[in-house]
């Protein structure tokens, strides 16, 4: 696996030996394409961890109302159900909002790798470190007005596609849904179209043909006052 | 059944939907509606359809987007609400 998503975001943090980087690699099978809207994992007791190698999946809620929630994107080389948390995040739901190609790891063997491998083991602090941050910081999003929000996603969106060599500077692929969006933003399906609008009319985003154009970075950073701290891209401790 | 009116009303909402009905039941304010215009909602297929925009009490929705081809329909829609809320 050359230009692996999964080695090159654990890189931010730690430097892993060559013999780290061997044992993880070698700790993935049942490659595997999902088509889009099918789930990845539906919270199932099993001894499995998914890592999202390419494609845009989430993970989610669905209320029994029908509303779903969409709590975080998951992007190539971002680990689902990492740790067992018990019944307590089964509830959860990974799905892939595009085709996606789904490698898994046995969540026994990365467990024995973490005992044995002091990179690894502080790489996937790492990981967990930033899913929390990540979830406190769109806790706080939530709070801001749905066009700040938005600016808020896409800015973050920006930050994490460029670390994996899928987003340029000003800009990305991004092939899901303004439903997708307006779940993830926690706004009605008629209010995104309005957002969107606004942001548009602003000059501060494009979103066509699957392609969205930040022409002015700096100025969409500062209208969603946005922050890259918390993706803990600079690694992390002393 | 509750008297159910809706009062026309332009909506300052800085995007092309601004055409709305403030709706109440019995004299109450219970819901604003808005038509989605065609150049928001067009792609979609929406346009012209009457959402419920912010609701209170019987008629809140939270982030739901609840759409109703007509006002008669949207009318009807508040006159269940209110009866629903009034025999729990």
């Amino acid at each position: 696996m050359i230009e692996d998503p999964f080695l090159r975001k654990l890189e931010r943090a730690v430097q892993l030996s060559e013999d780290e980087r061997y044992a993880l690699q070698s700790l993935t099978f049942n490659r595997r394409t999902l088509p889009a809207r099918h789930d990845i994992a539906t919270g199932d007791v099993t001894d499995r961890v998914y890592l999202v190698m390419s494609g845009f999946a989430c993970r989610y809620k669905t209320l029994p109302s029908g509303n779903r929630r969409i709590v975080s994107f998951v992007l190539p080389g971002d680990l689902c159900y990492m740790h067992d948390a018990g019944a307590f995040g089964r509830d959860l739901r990974v799905g892939a909002l595009t085709p996606c190609s789904v490698v898994d790891l046995s969540r026994s063997k990365l467990v024995e790798l973490i005992g044995l491998h002091p990179g690894i083991s502080r790489a996937i602090w790492w990981v967990t470190l930033r899913e929390l941050s990540r979830a406190r910081e769109w806790i706080v999003n939530d709070t801001r007005p749905a066009d700040r929000r938005l600016a808020h996603l896409l800015c973050e969106l920006l930050v994490c596609l460029q670390v994996i060599q899928q987003a340029d500077e000003h800009g990305f692929e991004f092939p899901v849904t303004q439903v997708d969006v307006a779940d993830a933003l926690g706004i009605s399906h008629v209010h995104i179209n309005r957002v969107l609008q606004s942001l548009r009319s602003s000059g501060l985003v494009a979103w066509s043909s699957q392609h969205v154009t930040i022409p002015d970075v700096d100025g969409l950073r500062a209208y969603a006052e946005f922050d890259p701290a918390y993706l803990c891209f600079e690694g992390f401790g002393p | 059944m509750d008297n159910i009116t809706l009062q026309p009303v332009q909506i300052a909402s800085l995007c092309a939907d601004t055409d709305g009905r403030i709706a109440f039941a019995d004299g109450k304010l219970v819901a604003v509606l808005v038509r989605l215009s065609e150049e928001l909602h067009g792609a979609d297929g929406r346009a012209g359809q009457w959402c419920v925009e912010v609701g209170f009490g019987a008629c809140d929705v939270g982030v739901l987007s609840v759409r109703f081809d007509g006002l008669d329909a949207a009318r009807r829609w508040i006159a269940e609400r209110m009866a629903m809320a009034t025999t729990d």
